[in-house]
């Protein structure tokens, strides 16, 4: 179906584009250590959601060789998660970054009962979409407070290439 | 649970300890940087071995999930990547540094032919040591690179010490 592909290939340029106008190329190293970090998020989730058959892909990437969705969890979510850090509202009241992350893990929520309900990228087995709306709250956070501690201590810094080598 | 069983989990065992023992909490960022970069790497890179057929792994731990070996590719490849990474000889002799990056993939490779010859957790198709250890070592030298590029922004290998 059309639809797959459709709602695949749109979803990863409109993001590739935002992120390509939103991340700064002085701050490329927040973008990178926060799209790693999602990473291993996913990538870790994905295998257990997929391994106990909570959730199923039947069309996926490399379908002969992984039952996981590599396309979302190795490109998509991780640069969300980018976007998301970005845009954090750091200034802000608690309340904002709390309505900030709601309507962020929203979206996401919506997106994926989207993916189950209109095309067959995924169909929900022993899982629906407020456990996708918790879990990516949850993780938004954990990336964004996980890059946010990394640096602390900027990248590169002359202090860093200094004592380089040294334990 | 079998031998491959037990020996896959010595090897998550082992990966954890030795990233406990060798990595400096003053350099856990760096770690975590090289750790993580090499994971990009071993997921596409191990996806495409298997895909292309090169290589099977008959047993291994989220059998129904994926057909490679995760165990490798999430902790054990990026774990040894990352102490190297932070461990790197900087300032010492050229001769010294080319031994040490030499080493890593050698052992990487000694330990992956004994777990071909006596276990059912690695087979080769059309596969040999050598590839291995070509591919290990370029792997780990590109997770260097990026290291060196994040920490201290040249990917070259740093020259001087403190």
């Amino acid at each position: 179906m059309i639809i797959n592909v459709l709602w695949e290939t749109v979803t990863f340029i409109l993001i590739m584009i935002v992120c390509i106008r939103t991340v700064p190329f002085r701050r490329i190293r927040e973008a990178v250590a926060n799209f790693l970090i999602m990473q291993v998020i996913t990538w870790g989730l994905g295998t257990v959601i997929v391994e106990f058959k909570w959730k199923v892909h039947p069309v996926r990437m490399f379908p002969e060789i992984t039952r996981q969705d590599f396309m979302n969890d190795y490109f998509i979510y991780p640069l969300v998660s980018v976007l998301f850090y970005f845009y954090y509202p750091r200034d802000n009241t608690r309340n904002a970054k709390i309505g900030y992350t709601l309507a962020w893990a929203g979206a996401i929520g919506l997106w994926d009962f989207g993916m189950d309900m209109l095309t067959e990228l995924e169909q929900y087995v022993h899982w629906n979409a407020m456990i996708h709306f918790m879990l990516s709250f949850l993780a938004l956070l954990a990336c964004n407070g996980f890059t946010h501690w990394f640096f602390k201590h900027p990248f590169p810094t002359k202090q860093k290439v200094e004592s380089y080598g040294q334990k | 649970m079998g031998k491959n069983e037990y020996i896959e989990l010595s090897i998550w065992v082992v990966s954890i300890a030795l990233m406990l023992f060798f990595i400096p909490r003053a350099r856990i960022r760096e770690a975590a940087v090289s750790f993580m970069f090499t994971q990009l790497l071993s997921w596409i890179l191990g996806y495409l071995v298997v895909y292309f057929g090169l290589l099977s792994y008959p047993k291994h731990f989220f059998a129904t999930a994926t057909d490679t070996s995760f165990t490798y590719e999430f902790l054990a490849f990026p774990a040894i990547s990352a102490i190297m990474n932070v461990h790197f000889p900087t300032g010492k002799p050229v001769w010294l540094q080319i031994g040490y990056w030499l080493l890593f993939p050698t052992v990487l490779t000694l330990v992956e032919i004994v777990l071909v010859h006596y276990t059912n957790l690695i087979l080769y198709i059309h596969w040999a040591w050598y590839i291995s250890w070509i591919s290990i070592a370029a792997t780990m030298l590109l997770a260097f690179a990026f290291h060196n590029w994040f920490v201290t922004g040249s990917w070259k290998r740093p020259r001087r010490m403190a």
